[in-house]
């Protein structure tokens, strides 16, 4: 696989955009006079994820980057920007067009225990896509799909007539993944699969998908705020930070030598076992309120190395020695 | 139901298990453990009981005028001197045994307060769901007449209804449509509050992750909202229709107690209550009393299982 040809990428998104509008009623507006307000979830997206890898989202909490995976999903309509898949552009497509990119798309939740529904049986929980989108004719195979897709995800097939409740936080995460497996997609996006489970869970789950990855020839759209997964199971990386993406980088060349500023202050953080006492530089000041960024670049706050322009300029996604990044310092060699 | 599972079930087997579950459930300990709630059930039971054997039970029909003698009337009840061995509690002024017109009464009242409950459901739940999972000028629209509707009194709704239906029903066939129109007037007198319920529940359920997976699974949303909201939401609501029975029995008796409910010729609760009022004060004042006891037995035993209903289902009360 060579990462990087157009014509291998699954999923490419341009320009895109979430604005959630969070205006008072309007009632309240007309009084106080205030204006309508918006929350940009997720600005200026672009990025494509090469056929058969994994392009891992990272980032703290509210950067938007499970807005984002919802918006690829189709979960949420894009205020602006395109979204193509496979070759041909999914934003705004009716229901009856989606069911053909859903069967090829599908996604995994981050809380196994609100993804499923408590009063479904394990086995019509998995069956529902196949069901929805009418894989099957018969009775049977479906059936017998639910059994096949069980064994695969490492449960019984006779779980089917359990309930979500007789299930720990692993196995449920394992009947998600069941379900989303249904209709054989080749495009699994995975909203922090793994955050909601115990670190030995979740070494299970994350070699579950690495062999499900494999044998099934997968494409993954990966979620996390947790570096050391991200490392586990990534191709490429993306670094979102309130919103936009401050660098797409591989794997190797983003851990061994990032480039932007608030990448470097993540991987400082990772816990390390065998450093000893390593002076760590607490990252600095907070992630500003969405409803009011900072001008210019979002991080300039937080960053050491910002200057003037870094506040009156929003930097701009450039590629260099085939990663990109957003960053005027790196961009002029400062730091 | 739409959306019945349809994994196959073992049904005899699962049936013993599921039996001995719910025997051995928190459900049931907090149920045995608590006398109020057993006492309840039982009296609840009885009326049941009174209320579906009533033709077996006694040998009287209250509401057949042919058969009744007004040479009967106003018998005391029997440890009264004056009291009649197959009158046990009396007659009233038609010569109608005061036992068995209350379990033909008590009939009435069950079925007017079951079945407006249910009406009530009917049009409440659907109306939740709907306004709660599409939200937007819909919600808007459903839930400002619910909270018109809310702000007139349940009993003057059906006053309202019941006079209505009572100018356009002819004498006679108002008569015979009695028991439909009261059921038609509690019902619709207060399905706001299970709309309320089901709504706010449905927007819980919502936003959890399992209706976004439902959209990835193109399940369409008449299926998402009957077959996972639905069951989701229903058992808050039913623990509410429990005490929404007790309510409408209140607001039957009270509507026949004023004259507008069931004809005097075949009396419910409320009505059979009217009637003795008019004999109190000249010393009749069994005929009032027994339906009035009976009415608040009734009530506040379905009353104490539904309020017991709430505290074991609401776990913020655990």
């Amino acid at each position: 696989m060579t990462p990087g040809l157009k014509n291998s990428s699954i999923l490419e998104l341009n320009n895109l955009e979430v604005h959630f509008d969070v205006s008072d009623p309007i009632v309240t507006r007309i009084l106080s006079r205030s204006p309508r307000k918006y929350v940009k979830a997720v600005n200026d997206i672009d990025f494509s994820v090469a056929r058969g890898a994994t392009f891992s989202l990272v980032g703290e909490s509210g950067c938007g980057k499970s807005t984002l995976a919802r918006c690829v999903a189709g979960l949420i309509s894009p205020t602006k920007g395109d979204i193509s898949f496979n070759g041909s552009s999914i934003t705004g497509k009716k229901a009856r067009d989606r069911n053909s990119i859903l069967r090829r798309m599908q996604m995994i939740f981050q809380d196994p225990y609100s993804s499923l529904d408590p009063r479904w049986r394990v086995g019509d929980i998995i069956a529902e896509p196949v069901r929805s989108m009418k894989v099957y004719d018969s009775r049977q195979e479906i059936i017998d799909r639910v059994d096949e897709l069980l064994v695969q995800v490492g449960l019984n097939p006779r779980d089917k007539n359990k309930y979500p409740h007789e299930f720990s936080g692993g196995q449920r995460q394992r009947i998600s993944i069941a379900r989303s497996l249904s209709v054989a997609p080749e495009f699994l996006i995975c909203d922090e699969p793994t955050s909601a489970l115990d670190v030995s869970v979740q070494a299970q789950i994350l070699n579950l998908m690495s062999e499900l990855q494999e044998a099934l020839d997968l494409t993954l759209l990966f979620i996390s705020h947790d570096l050391a997964v991200i490392d586990h199971v990534s191709d490429r990386i993306g670094v979102m930070y309130l919103g936009r993406l401050c660098e797409i980088a591989s794997k190797r060349e983003l851990f061994e030598t990032p480039r932007h500023p608030y990448t470097r202050m993540l991987i400082e953080t990772i816990p390390d076992v065998r450093g000893r006492k390593r002076d760590r530089k607490p990252i600095e000041g907070e992630v500003p309120n969405p409803l009011d960024p900072p001008p210019g670049c979002v991080f300039h706050q937080r960053c050491p190395l910002a200057n003037e322009r870094c506040k009156r300029e929003v930097p701009v996604l450039i590629t260099k020695d085939g990663s990109q990044i957003a960053c005027h310092a790196a961009e002029e060699g400062r730091g | 139901m739409l959306m019945k599972p349809e994994t196959e079930v073992g049904s005899h087997r699962h049936l013993l298990t599921s039996v001995r579950r719910v025997l051995d459930s928190d459900v049931a300990h907090s149920f045995f453990a608590s006398p109020a709630t057993v006492l309840a059930a039982l009296v609840t039971l009885l009326f049941v009981f009174m209320a579906v054997f009533a033709p077996v039970l006694t040998s009287y029909t209250p509401f057949n005028p042919s058969t009744l003698d007004l040479m009967d009337s106003f018998i005391p009840p029997v440890w009264d001197a004056n009291g009649d061995p197959s009158h046990l509690l009396g007659t009233d002024d038609q010569g109608r045994d005061v036992l068995a017109a209350i379990m033909y009464g008590t009939r009435i009242s069950l079925i007017v307060g079951l079945c407006s409950v249910l009406l009530s459901l009917l049009i409440g739940v659907p109306l939740g769901i709907v306004s709660g999972y599409f939200g937007g000028w819909i919600d808007s629209v459903v839930m400002r007449i619910a909270d018109i509707q809310l702000t007139i009194p349940p009993i003057l709704i059906a006053l309202m209804i019941d006079g209505v239906t009572r100018t356009v029903l002819a004498g006679n066939l108002h008569e015979t449509a009695a028991i439909p129109v009261l059921i038609l007037s509690i019902g619709i007198a207060s399905w706001p509050q299970y709309a309320r319920v089901v709504r706010s529940g449905t927007l819980v359920e919502r936003n959890k992750d399992y209706i976004a997976a439902a959209h990835m699974a193109q399940s369409p949303p008449y299926r998402i909202m009957i077959g996972h909201i639905l069951p989701n939401v229903i058992g808050p609501t039913l623990v509410i229709a429990t005490i929404g029975v007790a309510v409408a029995i209140i607001i039957e008796a009270t509507l026949s107690f004023l004259g507008v409910g069931v004809p005097p010729t075949s009396p419910s609760l409320g009505t059979l209550i009217r009637i003795g009022n008019d004999y109190v004060f000249s010393g009749e004042w069994w005929i009032s009393l027994f339906p009035c006891l009976a009415l608040v037995m009734l009530v506040l035993a379905v009353n104490l299982i539904g309020d017991w209903l709430r505290d074991t289902f609401n776990p913020k009360l655990r």
